[in-house]
């Protein structure tokens, strides 16, 4: 089946005087996706989100949130969204229900035992009639996820919804992402700049640095460029390794810092590999893909050292 | 599907009015509008008698619809950059509600507000004034003569109804006045002292601007008190001013228009502004 992007943005630009916050950013998020926003402070994470959401205008570039671009389509595409972007703000005279009934009213009638049924499932059942301006952080948080929550949207937009959660409640906030994102078939998006969390809810990440777009696409698939890459050890390391460098199917030969030599190639030529080893009579212990994980990739693409070396 | 404007600004303007219920400031105003006409009550009180009924409501108004009207101004000035400051109000603009529907709802009920209040102070001043001298007829009193009626008790009604209502709109203007700065200036205390400054710079230019006094609304509220006072004080003179004073005249249009004029500028300014919430 397929469908149409939820959200999509080509070549979005904002800029705050001469700096240039969000540089040419597109992306695509599907039905059903967790899609991350990765990246440093700064990177671009949240005024893409502001961008997003209507709280900020580009100065070139479109964005369409349920197939909707115009601002009385944004509306009518709010009604489908829930979202916390940066840190929460309620009301501080009201209580936590209250601030959920009244900003949950905006989008028209809750129905009867929503803002309970909504506090429980983030973890604040009990504390409903207690005013927001009592609040921890780590609460807030939770009433502010709640409140994204609160009309059963179609996506939800999460900004760092980690932030002043303790390890419990990130734990929890990553569990509900993932049932409603199961059971009910909403589709997040959520940005952070902890490489685990992403890395363990998304199924499609955007990684950002300095306002550009770094990499775009599935979780699974990153820092790759499409071609697998191996681990391989063997009673003579060094001998494979000069082997592999000789090898036309492979690139990308390096000895690995946990013993062994790292490469790329693709997997139709793997079986030519092998029996190039086999021919040189190099004994080989195992052999097995290597998963980049998304932290290696981030560091090595937003460290300053290594784009030096890039450019 | 869009929803109809309408319904939006509706769901805003009953956000905002449920809001305002849990506020102080609001209460604050309405006990110092009543306090203000119940001291000046107990102010006047060597000169309770009838003959000075028109001059003791004339003088509970002047006591009070000045203050009201600062008051309002200072409660509608912080009113959308105090939410920009605690970032409440990007969980607004998160909902589906447009920043019209918002701010509309926000002018809305600033000058509805300001309309309560005027009404309170209005009834309030109307009812110390019935329950201690009563309204009487204006007579001209010489000794050994009958008295003259200078204006009927039915004239006087109707007069100070008029001149009463007249009030209204200068009240009505402060809230819109408050409003658009809040739009215009995000810091608060710094908006505060801005109104503060142009709402008594208006005031003091009143004299200065002659035929436009009309558009300084602080100062234009004390026009209709000004000329009940010399009413009460037997100017018959006066009456052709008072008849002036109709519904599509200047001095009840002028407020009114400028309360527009400033709901206008706040709703394009505010649609065009990148809010920093």
């Amino acid at each position: 089946m397929t469908s149409k992007p939820i959200v999509s943005t080509k070549n979005l630009l904002k800029r705050f005087k001469d700096q240039i916050a969000v540089n040419n950013v597109s992306l695509t998020v599907n039905p059903g996706d967790v899609y991350g926003f990765l990246g440093l402070n700064g990177a671009g994470k949240t005024t893409s989100l502001r961008l997003l959401m209507g709280l900020l205008r580009p100065d070139a570039g479109s964005i369409s949130l349920f197939a909707a671009n115009s601002q009385q389509g944004r509306r009518s595409a709010m009604a489908r969204i829930g979202a916390m972007v940066e840190s929460p703000s309620f009301y501080s005279h009201l209580s936590a229900a209250k601030n959920l009934e009244l900003l949950g009213s905006l989008g028209g009638p809750l129905p009867q035992g929503r803002v309970e049924e909504v506090l429980d499932m983030v973890g604040l059942q009990g504390v409903g009639k207690k005013k927001a301006k009592h609040f921890s952080l780590g609460m807030k948080q939770r009433l502010a996820i709640g409140l994204a929550l609160l009309s059963d949207p179609e996506l939800v937009v999460l900004d760092e919804p980690a932030n002043g959660l303790d390890p419990n409640g990130i734990l929890e906030m990553r569990h509900l992402i993932r049932r409603l994102n199961e059971e009910q078939g909403t589709t997040f998006i959520v940005s952070s700049h902890l490489l685990y969390e992403i890395e363990l809810m998304c199924n499609r990440i955007v990684i950002l640095e300095k306002g550009r777009v770094l990499y775009e696409g599935p979780t699974e698939e990153f820092g790759r460029g499409g071609i697998p890459r191996y681990r391989i050890t063997g009673a003579n390391e060094e001998a494979l390794e000069r082997l592999l460098n000789q090898s036309e199917e492979v690139s990308q030969v390096k000895k690995a810092t946990q013993g062994g030599i790292t490469f790329q190639c693709q997997l139709e030529n793997l079986p030519t590999v092998h029996r190039q080893i086999a021919g040189a009579e190099l004994a080989i212990f195992t052999v097995e893909e290597e998963k980049v994980s998304l932290e290696e990739f981030f560091l090595e693409r937003t460290g300053d050292n290594a784009m030096e070396a890039k450019s | 599907m869009s929803q109809p404007i309408g319904n939006a600004t509706l769901r805003c303007l009953s956000f905002e009015f449920r809001k305002l219920l849990g506020r102080r400031l609001p209460i604050v105003i309405l006990a110092c509008s009543i306090l203000s006409v119940l001291g000046g009550l107990w102010l006047e009180r060597g000169a309770l008698e009838p003959a000075s009924s028109y001059s003791l409501y004339a003088s509970l108004l002047e006591r009070s619809l000045p203050l009201a009207a600062f008051l309002i101004m200072i409660m509608s000035t912080l009113s959308l950059n105090e939410e920009v400051a605690t970032g409440s109000l990007r969980a607004v603009l998160l909902r589906p509600v447009s920043k019209t529907n918002v701010l509309g709802a926000k002018l809305i009920l600033n000058m509805g507000f300001a309309v309560f209040v005027a009404a309170i102070i209005l009834g309030l001043s109307w009812l110390c004034v019935t329950m201690t001298t009563g309204f009487q007829a204006i007579l001209i009193e010489v000794p050994g003569l009958e008295p003259t009626i200078v204006f009927s008790k039915e004239i006087m009604a109707g007069i100070s109804w008029k001149l009463s209502l007249a009030t209204i709109a200068p009240l009505v203007a402060s809230a819109s006045f408050g409003t658009l700065i809040s739009v215009l200036i995000e810091s608060e205390g710094t908006s505060v002292a801005i109104g503060t400054f142009l709402f008594l710079a208006m005031q003091a230019m009143a004299p200065l601007a002659q035929d436009y006094a009309v558009f300084l609304f602080p100062a234009h509220l004390d026009l209709p008190i000004a000329l009940l006072t010399e009413l009460a004080g037997q100017d018959q003179s006066r009456q052709a001013l008072v008849d002036a004073w109709g519904p599509w005249s200047m001095g009840y249009l002028a407020p009114f228009g400028l309360s527009l004029l400033f709901a206008i500028i706040g709703l394009i300014t505010f649609n065009k502004k990148e809010v920093a919430c």
